[in-house]
């Protein structure tokens, strides 16, 4: 079966995603180790051993990520700016704005009715707004990634956390957890911090409707909760957030 | 000579600066320092000393420097005192420094600590530059500066020799400007890093021979063929394009430079020394006759208009602010000269540098969705 590869090489996690010519789905995988670990290769194993297509009717691949220039089976290396804006637009056509929260990298995008990109802006070397953010403040409160939008949930106030470095923050976290203040609040708290974050660098583009949320941060619920209340409008969340760059990269190696 | 000589002797003047100073001293001249931002390079020359610019260094790593500087200080000036605490400048026997930045002021008073040794020689520009006044007040300056000078290299300083000077300098920024027109006549011509090489070779060159060959390479550039080039010309803004490695990536994706308002590059020839009644008020009126400069006091705000007129001219396709980081100038201008630009219809991307950056993954991240943006719009209007 002729079919086309994306491949999103991130800090944390690598994403595949195959599709036919007509750009349907066939198949996707998802390792959660970044550039540099040999993900790649797992990732790729993982996608062949997941569909019925076979490495030799692979017609092209596109490599994308913080690690495009290092995969070798790549045709074409394109940035990520590019494959989350024509991924996201084939799931949901009508969003503008698109927020992309990876573990080290934070984009806000926007992009017109035909999917292309009219202007972008990403962080700097920082990792306050992204997902290693939440990893470093999980770490200091002993909870995992995935419980953190229950406890949000559970929070009565919001703990006010620093959102301007990652290690300043760290410090308050724990200040926090030894004056006593609930994990749930403090967990709410942090969600607020990094939304600050990501607002002023999605209002530095200006935000139009409708806004979306890419990237491993959509997986949290937390996080959207936050950034809705800051950034004052509903933002829409893919079903599988995590892999519209990959869904992307494919999509221009079928193109 | 043929072109590629021409631009490997250019390079090797920018590669090896402190040989170039080494080889001058062991000649029995004197090195005068010339620092950000606009120093009478005319006035070092008039004197017999030979000119070498000041502009930090790439990729330099910080430990010193941070003695006199919080970290979000501009890198340049950073990667000055760094290399001015590491006997870099040992060889310089005096350098010429203004106060046209804040952080520019700061190191005024620390390079004295950083580096007692070298001497300096300050230059404070007039604030309203553009009145008469100014000009009474520049010519003291100015005075002041070419006594100092004097004292330190023993040679009288005439109005013949400054004459001289100037015609020279006058001569080699006719030259830079015209290798700018052909280049934006000519883009892929040459590649951004040679482009950026030539022009910065005038800092470390005697002048006179840069000169010479910037009229060689024109006629060069002039005999050959327009390239064929379906790139993206691009018009820069900001204080400079270094590390060096920014300008491969613009070369990798297909960039090439039309236009630049650059501090170390055109901001620093494109305007001639004026007629005046005497050489040195011939100087003092140059800085007069400045419009648009984001580093002198400028209250009708005209660096936007500046970029806009000059985006038209050379037919730029798209705009890069290369904003130095913590360079609080450059980040109040670019809200007005994003507009401007936007307002031509043409894309402009801000990307923030560090002269002592290290990694450049972000960067080429950044640049490549720009290529990508720029190319997939184009080839739209094409199609429809």
């Amino acid at each position: 079966m002729e079919h086309y590869i994306g491949i999103d090489i991130g800090s944390t996690a690598t994403k595949c995603v195959a599709v036919d010519r007509g750009g349907n789905v066939l198949a996707q995988a998802v390792v959660p180790s970044g550039a540099g670990t040999r993900a790649d290769v797992r990732a790729i194993d993982l996608l062949y051993g997941s569909f019925a297509g076979k490495r030799e009717e692979c017609a092209g691949t596109i490599a994308t990520g913080y690690g495009r220039m290092l995969y070798a089976g790549a045709d074409k290396q394109i940035s990520e700016i590019t494959c989350h804006a024509k991924g996201l637009h084939r799931i949901l056509p009508e969003v503008r704005t698109i927020i992309d929260v990876g573990g080290q990298d934070l984009k806000a995008i926007i992009i017109d009715e035909m999917g292309m990109i009219e202007q972008f802006a990403m962080n700097d070397k920082c990792a306050a707004g992204t997902g290693r953010f939440l990893e470093v403040m999980c770490r200091v409160m002993n909870i995992e990634l995935s419980e953190m939008s229950e406890y949000d949930s559970r929070a009565r106030e919001i703990c006010q956390i620093s959102n301007t470095c990652t290690v300043f923050a760290e410090s308050e976290v724990i200040s926090k957890l030894a004056q006593g203040y609930a994990i749930e609040d403090i967990v709410a708290g942090i969600y607020d911090s990094i939304a600050r974050k990501i607002s002023g660098l999605v209002k530095r583009v200006g935000i139009r409707r409708e806004v979306a949320l890419t990237g491993g941060g959509g997986l949290n619920e937390g996080l959207v909760r936050a950034l809705e209340r800051h950034i004052g409008v509903n933002i829409q969340v893919p079903p599988q957030p995590q892999i519209i760059g990959a869904l992307g990269a494919a999509l221009l190696a079928a193109d | 000579m043929e072109k590629s000589e021409i631009i490997r002797e250019m390079q090797h003047a920018v590669a090896h600066i402190r040989e170039t100073v080494h080889e001058k001293k062991q000649e029995g001249k004197k090195v005068i320092g010339c620092a950000p931002i606009f120093v009478p390079e005319e006035l070092v020359i008039a004197s017999g000393a030979f000119p070498v610019g000041i502009w930090g260094g790439q990729k330099v790593s910080l430990s010193g420097s941070q003695e006199y500087f919080p970290p979000f200080a501009c890198s340049v000036v950073q990667s000055i005192t760094e290399l001015s605490m590491k006997g870099t400048y040992d060889d310089v026997d005096a350098i010429m420094l203004t106060s046209l930045c804040d952080t520019l002021k700061c190191m005024s008073q620390t390079i004295q600590l950083s580096a007692p040794k070298l001497q300096p020689i300050f230059i404070k520009h007039p604030q309203n530059y553009r009145l008469e006044c100014a000009v009474e007040y520049m010519v003291k300056e100015l005075n002041r500066v070419k006594e100092e000078l004097e004292e330190v290299t023993g040679n009288k300083i005439t109005e013949e020799s400054l004459k001289q000077a100037i015609e020279l300098c006058n001569r080699d920024r006719r030259a830079l400007l015209r290798f700018k027109k052909l280049l934006a006549e000519k883009p892929g011509i040459l590649t951004n890093h040679e482009r950026h090489d030539v022009i910065k070779s005038r800092l470390y060159m005697d002048r006179e021979r840069h000169a010479q060959l910037m009229e060689e390479l024109n006629e060069k550039l002039e005999e050959e063929p327009v390239p064929a080039f379906d790139g993206i010309r691009l018009y820069v803004c900001g204080v400079m394009m270094e590390p060096v490695e920014l300008l491969d990536i613009l070369d990798e994706f297909g960039f090439a430079i039309v236009g630049d308002e650059l501090v170390q590059e055109s901001r620093q020839f494109r305007y001639m020394v004026p007629e005046g009644l005497s050489q040195v008020e011939r100087l003092a009126r140059q800085i007069q006759q400045i419009r648009g400069e984001a580093f002198l006091y400028d209250p009708k705000k005209e660096r936007d208009d500046v970029i806009a007129e000059e985006c038209k001219d050379v037919r730029a396709d798209a705009v890069l602010f290369s904003l130095m980081k913590f360079c609080d100038t450059d980040e109040y201008d670019y809200p007005w000269v994003r507009d401007a630009v936007q307002a031509m219809g043409l894309p402009i991307l801000n990307l923030e540098i560090e002269q002592i950056m290290q990694s450049f993954e972000g960067a080429r991240t950044r640049l490549q969705a720009y290529a990508e943006q720029i190319k997939s719009r184009a080839a739209a209007r094409q199609t429809s």
